[in-house]
């Protein structure tokens, strides 16, 4: 049975590359995720978080330590990776070089029988998606590194009835105007085919700009699947926050002074957050240096700074300043002077998350 | 001197050839496995396994040469074709499995996993996309096979001794009391010439340009 278009379900799926250890370590703790039929789904972490095992697992290339993997209710555990019909992508370029680029594109279909005008017509389909028509008779192995990305690329998007593509950082070779139109191209894809798009990356501009949701992971564990927007306000542990967003968020060491107002620097700062439930006193307040802003008449969450760096990045300006020890980072317009030495800075109550044990306090 | 040699060359190429193919076919069908899959018996892990491969070329010839003698002559192979086969398979297999092991482990194992993904079963990623990638290195192991099949005097002389000459053994056998340099140098010329065109037909196989670009 080929499945395709497929919902996937990975129910306590964990695995462990050495599994006769007495103390095995784990590439991917105990987790369950189910991945909806047509969606774009981006898994962001550092490298070595589980990013690429988990890929493998779903395309069957790794068979977990414990767990099932499910399409469509179906247990596929135990299938091989060509009876789960599913592409993949992965980093590097993987080029069959012996052959034309029609051959590498075409060799997926002819694998699995499908007629020779079919996979003419998906061929030309996919090239001219990429702009590979023109080299088609070409052998493989002399084009450039992000030609051959495209290929396979290619080869992960020719097939339309795949239960969904799997995508490893693809876009890595491919210079930033071509990858940006690929993403749309991707995007494209997606809405038109309803292809399931799973795509693995470790830049979060990349993720978010791409993907439905999107999938945090560090050290082989799943730390937030939310929407980019719920990412970068709400970030669920202070890793999501450090990791999503550039500068990373603002985080800092902090405590408890009333039902809804923590203290940090001498400087009382009011939250939305209810805090009156929180034993431990010491907590963390972040907050992302877009919603810090150069004061101008607010009364209250007013931080005085000393003004250490301004850097201009040509559409913003990023000044950082210290607060006693603590540094804080504030993106501004760029057409703002910044001429003093010392700034006060408005720290927004309804955009200030407060980590206790380093998981958001809601 | 050419019609002398000429049923000599023949039966040299017909050994050297059968033994150097049956040796490339389950040499590299073994370093595939050898390279992909993890074994494991006991102590024996995959390394140890081409170790014994190897091993077999450690040990001086002469030290073979009694057994084989006596495992030919039990079966009733002695002074025969086939049974110089059987021995020269011993004996350059080794070789095959060596060379072939080094060239699939640089052979990314992304290019099998795309083929599976691509939906290939395991054997015929291996025969549509690993074996067609690795042509350079199945020339290069193929020509050692051949070389030292052709050039082997120790086993055809003392395996065979009138109903199978090969070449080697045949232009020593051209020696008398007084040296005929002349039919000597002949004969030794007409002997490396296969060798010499084989090298100059495979020399662009041997560069490793074939494979670099399958991955990056």
């Amino acid at each position: 049975m080929e499945y395709t278009m497929a919902k996937i379900e990975l129910s306590n799926i964990s695995h462990t590359y050495n599994p006769n250890d007495n103390n095995p370590t784990y590439a991917l703790n105990p987790f369950s995720m189910t991945w909806e039929n047509g969606k774009r789904y981006a898994i962001l972490g550092p490298s070595g978080c589980g990013k690429t095992t988990m890929l493998n697992i779903v395309s069957g290339l790794v068979r977990p330590s414990k767990g099932n993997i499910l399409f469509d209710e179906n247990d596929v555990t135990d299938l091989i990776t060509e009876e789960r019909n599913i592409a993949q992508v992965f980093q590097f370029p993987v080029i069959y070089n012996t052959m034309t680029v029609y051959d590498n594109l075409a060799f997926p279909l002819r694998c699995r029988n499908f007629t020779t005008q079919k996979i003419e017509e998906r061929v030309k389909s996919v090239s001219d998606t990429l702009r590979l028509s023109s080299f088609l008779n070409s052998p493989a192995r002399k084009l450039t590194a992000d030609q051959k990305q495209l290929i396979s690329l290619g080869r992960g998007l020719v097939r339309e009835d795949v239960a969904g593509v799997l995508m490893d950082e693809p876009l890595t070779v491919i210079d930033p105007d071509l990858k940006f139109r690929l993403r749309r191209n991707l995007k494209e894809i997606n809405e038109q085919y309803k292809t399931t798009l799973v795509y693995v990356t470790h830049d979060q501009n990349e993720a978010m700009t791409f993907a439905d949701n999107i999938i945090v992971m560090d050290q082989g564990q799943i730390v937030q699947v939310g929407l980019p927007k719920e990412l970068f306000e709400k970030p669920r542990t202070t890793f999501v926050g450090y990791f999503i967003g550039s500068p990373a968020m603002n985080l800092f060491n902090s405590e408890i002074f009333s039902d809804n107002s923590i203290k940090f620097n001498n400087d009382t700062i009011k939250t939305k957050t209810d805090l009156s439930k929180i034993k431990d006193k010491n907590v963390k307040l972040g907050i992302r240096s877009e919603f810090i802003k150069i004061a101008t008449d607010q009364k209250e969450n007013i931080v005085r700074v000393k003004v250490t760096r301004v850097e201009d990045f040509g559409n913003f300006k990023l000044i950082t300043g210290k607060a006693g020890d603590l540094e804080i980072k504030s993106k501004v317009e760029r057409e703002i002077p910044i001429s003093t030495e010392e700034l006060k800075l408005h720290l927004p109550a309804e955009k200030c998350c407060i980590y206790s044990n380093e998981m958001l306090v809601n | 001197m050419g019609w002398i040699l000429l049923s000599h060359i023949l039966t040299a190429f017909f050994v050297t050839c059968t033994a150097s193919l049956i040796s490339i076919v389950l040499g590299t069908l073994a370093a595939y496995a050898l390279s992909r899959f993890t074994f494991k018996a006991g102590f024996v892990r995959n390394n140890d396994i081409t170790f014994f491969f190897i091993s077999q070329r450690i040990m001086p010839p002469i030290v073979l040469s009694i057994p084989f003698f006596i495992f030919l002559s039990t079966i009733g192979l002695l002074d025969s074709l086939i049974g110089l086969v059987v021995v020269y398979i011993v004996l350059l297999m080794p070789i095959a499995v060596w060379i072939m092991v080094d060239f699939f482990n640089r052979v990314p194992k992304e290019l099998d996993e795309t083929a599976l993904i691509d939906g290939c079963n395991p054997y015929q990623a291996f025969y549509k996309v690993v074996l067609p990638n690795s042509i350079p290195g199945l020339i290069v192991a193929g020509m050692f096979c051949i070389i030292f099949g052709w050039i082997d005097f120790f086993f055809a002389f003392i395996l065979t001794f009138t109903e199978v000459q090969l070449l080697p053994v045949k232009v020593v056998a051209l020696n008398s009391s007084i040296t005929p340099w002349w039919s000597l140098s002949a004969s030794a010329l007409i002997s490396v010439a296969p060798l010499i065109i084989v090298a100059f037909v495979v020399e662009r196989y041997l560069s490793k340009g074939n494979l670099s670009g399958a991955l990056k």
